[in-house]
């Protein structure tokens, strides 16, 4: 009876306290739809998608000299016909090709962004003029190179081994596609961990309602605390019932953010609700844990407040708040700190569970996660029944 | 003087906020440059591209691949069978952009292309459908397709694959022309964009809490009732906030100028201009934290307005996430926010560091964050002084 009591009058007094409502359910709104602003688009559309590379073609009369033999103008027609015919796996064009008047007009249209480079013909010497590095003009500079080695290689059968020269050109007319692509899993936006890492930074914002609850249950931080352990309610189920409250008021909170995300900002987590409230849950619970572990051990009142900031922020960003790759940057070089950072262990549950699905790797963080709650509160339980007050 | 230094006395109360926000940006910002930081180049050198190869057949074929792909491209080889959890952390590594590509050479391989079976395929994973992705399977392909004629006008392996590499290093020799210098983003220019976080975050919450303590009705009415003028009272207050502002803002770039030196630079190419960015950001963080103090009621509140609203900048504004990734739209709506125009004078003076001559571009970027800085300063004022009338 008193464990219920105990829950339902936290509860009241948390949905009371303005400021757990403005960082516990406003502010991951807030921030969801700064995310959604900036870059939702990218989630839905990605932004390193393949787009077809503009490319230019000119050709320039010698003023003296042999054209390179093999390259002619002739040649030229076949190095165009080359460059029409390239495409990716998908069956979009490589290239789309404009072929220029002259050089000025194709360097004018380089430098206006027109084309992303052009190639000059000079009497049969082909060269690549680009604006600026990057994939699209590797690529361009590749294609040149394959045609080049391509002249190589039917200048060394014809010199080396005539005979074979009609099977060479055979070959070298056929373009096959060797490579299958290989993709385990499903394959999701890099850009949706930054809304993963924001529920778990809401969620790690728990531990603020969890150092208010200690705070109205400790003798010596507040005339409420004084009270309460002048009272006949246990610590340990008073605290589970406060760590209850606290987890269903932050689940719903983050059930909030989800449902914001999800139906109003129209993007999928790519998982199914139920599944996703159970880790919320979890990691609200998470939360919590820590909280009042910190609320254990800071008496301080400026510890109470900076410890709980610090440990979200830290935790949040290790996780991909800031920088999406961010978690996966620390798996690799320090594997450990994704294990026990509990803010990444939950955005590594959703990102798996809308990867792969319910695999080993998905149970793992939902035990870790689950051991974590444990190890806090019991430490919590140790520290606080050895707790005595010698004058108030 | 006394308002001055009992000002500067208050800020002692926030040492663990400034302690914090120092952290982040000393332990974070230099994470987000080593990541993101490219070096100019005057010549065209060809996208060098993280791949790992997983050589399951080890055959002639299968190593030569891999050789000739490590000219060009940074390549991590894998020799063997890998687990079905590597396989994942590699895909996911892809994803997020750590790795560019990932190349499996399947048992038997080498076999099958002696035979001219097509049957064993070399397998790829990308990051959605990249351009980086695109580049790799396309220079695989001209590999193979190479091989592949050579084998099939009669070669043997051994001489298919030397001539092929001796056609490809014949080729590397084609002429790319870099029409225009670009200039990168450096490890200063990084770490000055995040720093548009970390100022502003520390300014709004330092000058917020102190202008509302400073407007507490009690302790107002006590500078009031002294002997100061109304010009000593304000100018002190005023005073002291642009001191905290100037000191916070050298201690950032004393940062920059140490990861400088800690990575072998003994200058920072347009410091100067940096500084004065940094000054005029520091205004508009003083600016926004009196308007901030100005609508918030206790020092919660200015935490939670102050993180709602530059965290949201900062995302908006291209300080987290590249500004070429956002849409136009959102673009368009950042120029409302100071943030876009500090983010933009950075690139300006990165453009420009060479040569030193930023413009008038440069000095409109300043003058605009100045001017939001005395529009948040009035907005504070004339918020303040309508709620003292209402309020009494």
């Amino acid at each position: 009876m008193m464990f219920f009591h105990v829950f339902c009058y936290q509860l009241k007094n948390f949905s009371r306290k303005k400021y757990i409502i403005g960082w516990n359910l406003l502010f991951p709104l807030v921030l969801a739809t700064a995310f959604y602003i900036g870059f939702g688009h990218m989630v839905t559309e990605d932004p390193n998608s393949f787009q077809t590379i503009t490319a230019g073609y000119a050709e320039v009369q010698p003023v003296s000299g042999t054209p390179e033999e093999g390259t002619g103008s002739g040649n030229a027609e076949i190095f165009l016909k080359v460059l029409g015919q390239l495409q990716t796996e998908g069956g979009q064009n490589l290239i789309g090709l404009t072929r220029y008047d002259s050089e000025k007009e194709a360097r004018e249209a380089l430098l206006d962004g027109q084309i992303e480079g052009y190639y000059l013909n000079e009497g049969g010497e082909l060269s690549l003029h680009i604006r600026e590095e990057g994939v699209n003009s590797t690529i361009l500079s590749q294609i040149l190179k394959q045609y080049r080695s391509a002249c190589t290689m039917e200048k060394r059968i014809a010199e080396n081994h005539p005979s074979r020269l009609l099977q060479t050109i055979a070959g070298l007319s056929v373009n096959r596609e060797y490579l299958e692509e290989y993709t385990p899993g499903r394959q999701i936006s890099p850009y949706l961990q930054f809304f993963f890492a924001l529920l778990a930074m809401s969620s790690m914002y728990a531990s603020w309602i969890a150092t208010t609850m200690m705070e109205s249950m400790c003798a010596n931080l507040s005339e409420c605390g004084k009270r309460f352990e002048s009272s006949g309610a246990g610590k340990f189920p008073s605290i589970l019932a406060g760590a209850l409250a606290g987890t269903i008021f932050q689940t719903v909170s983050n059930a909030i953010t989800v449902l914001y995300i999800e139906y109003v900002l129209r993007i999928s987590f790519q998982a199914p609700f139920p599944e996703i409230m159970m880790i919320m849950g979890l990691g609200s619970a998470v939360g919590i844990g820590f909280g009042i572990l910190f609320g254990t051990l800071f008496q301080r009142e400026a510890l109470r407040v900076a410890i709980p900031l610090a440990f979200s922020m830290v935790s949040s960003f290790l996780s991909g708040l800031m920088m999406g790759q961010m978690k996966q940057l620390v798996e690799n070089a320090v594997p450990v700190l994704n294990r026990i950072n509990p803010a990444a262990v939950f955005t590594d549950s959703l990102y798996v569970l809308a990867s792969y699905g319910k695999n080993r790797q998905y149970w793992l963080d939902v035990l870790s996660m689950a051991g974590m709650v444990i190890v806090t509160l019991s430490i919590s339980a140790v520290i606080l029944r050895r707790r005595q007050y010698a004058s108030i | 003087m006394p308002v001055f230094k009992a000002v500067l006395k208050s800020v002692k109360a926030y040492w663990m906020t400034f302690l914090i926000y120092s952290l982040v940006f000393v332990s974070f910002a230099p994470m987000q440059a080593e990541s993101l930081a490219e070096r100019n180049k005057k010549v065209f050198q060809e996208e060098k591209l993280a791949v790992t190869v997983i050589d399951q057949d080890d055959s002639l074929l299968s190593r030569s691949l891999a050789d000739e792909l490590g000219k060009t491209q940074q390549v991590t080889r894998i020799r063997g069978y890998v687990s079905e959890n590597e396989i994942r952390r590699l895909k996911d590594d892809v994803n997020f952009g750590i790795r560019d590509y990932v190349l499996i050479l399947p048992d038997g391989l080498g076999q099958a292309a002696e035979e001219g079976h097509t049957d064993i395929r070399p397998r790829f994973m990308q990051g959605g459908t990249s351009a980086a992705g695109q580049l790799m399977t396309t220079r695989i392909d001209q590999y193979l397709n190479h091989l592949a004629v050579y084998l099939q006008s009669g070669y043997k392996m051994e001489d298919a694959l030397k001539d092929t590499a001796e056609d490809l290093t014949l080729a590397d020799e084609s002429r790319v022309v870099l029409e225009r210098q670009e200039v990168r983003l450096t490890r200063a220019s990084i770490l000055f964009c995040f720093n548009g976080y970390s100022l502003s975050m520390m300014l709004c919450i330092f000058v917020g809490c102190l202008a509302l303590k400073f407007r507490q009705k009690d302790l107002a009415s006590r500078i009031r009732v002294s002997g100061l003028s109304f010009w000593k009272r304000n100018g002190g207050f005023f005073g002291a906030i642009t001191a905290i502002g100037i000191l916070t803002a050298f201690l950032v770039i004393a940062v920059v100028l140490l990861d400088a030196i800690l990575h072998g630079q003994h200058d920072v190419p347009g410091l100067p201009l940096y500084i004065l960015n940094t000054l005029a950001l520091m205004c508009v963080g003083l600016g926004l934290g009196y308007l901030i103090s100005s609508i918030a009621q206790n020092d919660g509140a200015v935490n939670l307005l102050a993180n709602m609203v530059v965290l949201s900048m900062c995302f908006i504004c291209g300080v987290f996430v590249d500004i070429r990734f956002l849409s136009p739209a959102v673009v368009k709506a950042a120029h409302f926010m100071p943030l876009y125009w500090y983010n933009t004078g950075v690139e300006t003076i990165a453009e420009h560091s060479a040569d030193g001559t930023v413009g008038e571009a440069f000095i409109m970027q300043l003058v605009i964050q100045l001017a939001f800085s005395a529009v948040f300063f009035a907005g504070g004022l004339m918020i303040s002084k309508m709620r003292e009338r209402y309020n009494g």
